[in-house]
């Protein structure tokens, strides 16, 4: 079994990348209800770019007053949006990689907690290849930094139903952060986010006589890769691709391949959103 | 022209040690699967034969709530609220997972256990006990004898 990889270019709508998601939660209970008539649909992980938007986890779901929505909205400059997901509020956007993984636990031995520890190993690996030590906490998601300074780099949210999870991890690759400044992210008010370039920044190798000094050491002989920031889309799809292939890398049952396929190939047809 | 050639190269070489420095396979545990969250015990009142009649307690259970690791919140279902087995009547999310839960059997909601609202650790503590969360006036008594038993559960669970 392979871990196919749809890679949506551009900007998606956060409710058209949702139809898609329902979409392939939907085959996968249809399987399940009748495994001889619905073939399998596998693994698949989902990612893209959305425009500007909040939106709020499951358990402030038509808890938010109407400003607290207008001021999310912030005179339509976003939009928000109510998801059935775990975690609190939290911000897509330009520049976010947000991830959907949409799979069956059972078939890759997962439970409702390995599974999130597998989306955070699998951002930590991708930082891991562009030299950034990135880390768990006690707080979910994937943080950045000393204990004193921690920043966060993804959030992580998920939604099970019938051991199908869908929803998964959104990576600040080149995202504007003052878009965070705006919300309590997850409910934690003293901590803020960060992004693989604003982290880049900081050990940019190429700045002053100590250039060689400041680069990290941690594989000798090797460049550090290089992520073109100012080339969005590429750079968007080589975070999506290192975070593919480290997710393949560590599902059960899943060879470690990659396949990367077309939207067109998992949602034949159109896709209806409101 | 080269240089062109030259980056191509180097963008292959990066995405190879973007992968190649953690892709070896961690060894992980491997958790047995998890099978439905959700145990109902009937607890039948009076005359056990007479099903207009029969109660039962939706919960879960004490390997589900091990799996699910830390309650954070717990989605209680709405009081008379009827529902067909399978449907959804809420949800359990622990650290960053939202899980729903669906109903074994059909009928009618009659009571939810509001202690899950200020504490959903309850569901940790005593998952099969005081972490209870909803009652339900069952419809078709014959749909909860086609559930598992306790001693079918556990020989399920412990595959």
């Amino acid at each position: 079994m392979r871990l196919r990889h749809v890679h949506l270019p551009g900007l998606t709508p956060y409710l058209r990348a949702s139809a898609i998601q329902e979409h392939l939660v939907r085959l996968h209970l249809d399987h399940k209800a009748s495994q001889s008539t619905a073939p399998a649909p596998g693994p698949v992980l989902l990612t893209f770019q959305t425009p500007p938007t909040y939106t709020c986890g499951r358990r402030e779901v038509g808890a938010l007053s109407h400003e607290q929505k207008a001021h999310l909205r912030a005179h339509r400059k976003a939009e928000f949006h109510e998801a059935l997901r775990g975690g609190q509020t939290t911000f897509h956007g330009p520049g976010q990689v947000t991830a959907y993984l949409i799979l069956s636990l059972r078939e890759h031995n997962l439970n409702a907690r390995t599974h999130v520890r597998l989306l955070e190993d699998s951002v930590i690996g991708t930082c891991e290849g562009y030299w950034l030590e990135a880390r768990t906490t006690e707080n979910p998601g994937v943080w950045i930094g000393p204990s004193s300074n921690e920043r966060k780099l993804a959030s992580v949210g998920v939604h099970l139903r019938r051991h199908i999870a869908s929803h998964g991890v959104g990576l600040n690759v080149t995202v504007k952060l003052w878009w965070f400044d705006r919300i309590v992210a997850c409910g934690l008010p003293e901590k803020k986010a960060t992004s693989i370039e604003k982290e880049y920044q900081n050990i940019e190798p190429d700045k002053g006589p100590n250039a060689k000094a400041l680069g990290p050491t941690r594989v000798p002989g090797k460049c550090r890769p290089v992520l073109q920031f100012y080339d969005n889309p590429r750079v968007m799809r080589q975070v999506a691709d290192g975070l593919a292939n480290q997710v393949a890398s560590r599902l059960s049952g899943v060879d470690g391949r990659v396949e990367n396929v077309t939207e067109k190939s998992i949602r034949p047809g159109e896709v209806h959103y409101p | 022209m080269a240089a062109v050639s030259r980056f191509r190269y180097k963008k292959r070489n990066t995405q190879k040690s973007t992968n190649g420095l953690s892709s070896a396979k961690t060894a992980r545990q491997v958790p047995p699967p998890c099978p439905s969250p959700i145990s109902c015990s009937s607890s039948t009142h009076s005359a056990s034969s007479n099903t207009t009649n029969v109660l039962g307690t939706i919960g879960v259970s004490v390997y589900a709530a091990k799996n699910l690791g830390d309650v954070v919140f717990v989605e209680l279902p709405a009081l008379d609220l009827e529902i067909k087995a399978g449907d959804s009547m809420g949800a359990v999310e622990s650290v960053k997972s939202a899980s729903d839960i669906l109903s074994p059997v059909s009928g009618k909601i009659i009571e939810a256990n509001d202690v899950l609202q200020e504490k959903p650790g309850t569901i940790n503590k005593s998952p099969e006990g005081e972490g209870w969360i909803a009652r339900i006036q069952v419809k078709d008594g014959g749909e909860v004898e086609k559930l598992m038993s306790m001693d079918e559960y556990a020989k399920f669970t412990a595959e």
